[in-house]
């Protein structure tokens, strides 16, 4: 069943909630799920993005189109993103281990909430870890603040990987087969693995405020 | 199957701070409702939240019918190093300029065959 969505003017801790045109069922932007109305419980599903620049977006995606805007406009938040002001109705749940407006990487939004702080991301660059079971990699690329996170396997074989430069580019490459994997994407260039992808995990770009407010027991990489 | 949607990073909306101060009030209605939440460690928990209304349906305008340009006339109105959100779905990629969405919050959009909204 296909919905169309509208901006419904409310908010849940300072996230958007949209409606459905249909049965005007209200839907958490954060949980992915109606929350009001007729389809209250319904999942969506989740596709990943990538948050990152365009010149970045087009490297990596040469066939890209985008989406038509006008010349004029700047964006309306730029003042709000560098501000110390959370939301509208400030925190749910105020938590001092990062600082409020710091950019995390959400991870494990059904089980096992972790953040990866950009701050550490930044000296980190490239985190292997198993999550919740799972062999997972995080990738962070400083120069366009760009996080992502693979699931660290091929059918049901996990992999290591390690940053490595070749050809004046950055590549995943893994431990098992030496195969090069562009990080943008999880796609496998070169090596045994060449034509095999990764596939990316669900996980938010953030600001820490706004994860620990629907995470309150989240950890936090690389603390204590 | 029900219609899916990518997740950027959640922006907390000045928009609506400055209603409240055009408005003169910062209190706004709410209510609160309960949900199977799968949040937390124990996925049956229940979880209270608060809906905060700020602003009617569509105050904030979503887009229907997106449309969409080549990488040389984009480039005419995106800047190298604006931010955009990507995906790519069946080999079909597009680019969402975030400082449009931040004025639009939700594109409805099919991609690569598959209804996705895009939100910000």
């Amino acid at each position: 069943m296909v919905h169309e969505f509208g901006v419904s003017g409310k908010l849940i801790m300072n996230a958007l909630v949209m409606y459905d045109r249909e049965t005007e069922s209200l839907w958490s932007q954060f949980l992915s799920q109606s929350v009001r109305g007729e389809l209250t419980g319904t999942k969506l599903d989740i596709v990943p993005l990538t948050l990152t620049t365009w010149d970045k977006w087009k490297e990596t995606h040469p066939e890209t189109v985008a989406l038509r805007k006008g010349r004029r406009g700047g964006d309306p938040y730029v003042g709000y993103y560098a501000g110390r002001s959370a939301g509208v109705i400030v925190e749910s749940n105020r938590d001092d281990r990062l600082e409020t407006k710091d950019l995390v990487l959400g991870l494990g939004l059904d089980s096992d909430p972790v953040a990866f702080p950009y701050s550490e991301l930044r000296t980190e660059q490239l985190i292997q870890l198993s999550h919740a079971g799972v062999p997972t990699v995080v990738y962070f690329d400083p120069e366009t603040d760009t996080a992502l996170a693979y699931g660290a396997e091929i059918d049901g074989h996990s992999l290591d990987f390690e940053l490595v430069e070749e050809d004046v580019r950055e590549w995943l490459r893994d431990s098992q087969t030496g195969s090069l994997w562009v990080p943008f994407t999880g796609q496998a260039l070169r090596g045994e693995f060449a034509g095999s992808a990764l596939e990316r995990v669900h996980a938010v770009n953030v600001f820490w405020f706004a994860w620990n407010d629907f995470y309150p027991e989240t950890d936090i990489w690389g603390a204590g | 199957m029900h219609k899916v949607v990518g997740i950027g990073l959640i922006a907390l909306l000045i928009r609506y701070v400055l209603w409240i101060a055009t408005a003169g009030t910062s209190f706004a209605p709410q209510e609160t409702v309960v949900v199977n939440s799968n949040s937390a460690r124990n996925a049956t928990e229940e979880k209270s939240l608060d809906i905060v209304t700020l602003l009617g349906f569509d105050a904030i305008p979503s887009i229907q019918e997106p449309r969409f340009v080549d990488q040389n006339t984009a480039n005419e109105t995106y800047d190298p190093d604006e931010l955009v959100l990507g995906v790519e779905i069946n080999g079909d990629a597009r680019a969402y300029s975030v400082p449009l969405l931040s004025r639009h919050e939700i594109v409805n959009d099919v991609v690569g065959g598959k209804p996705i909204a895009v939100t910000w």
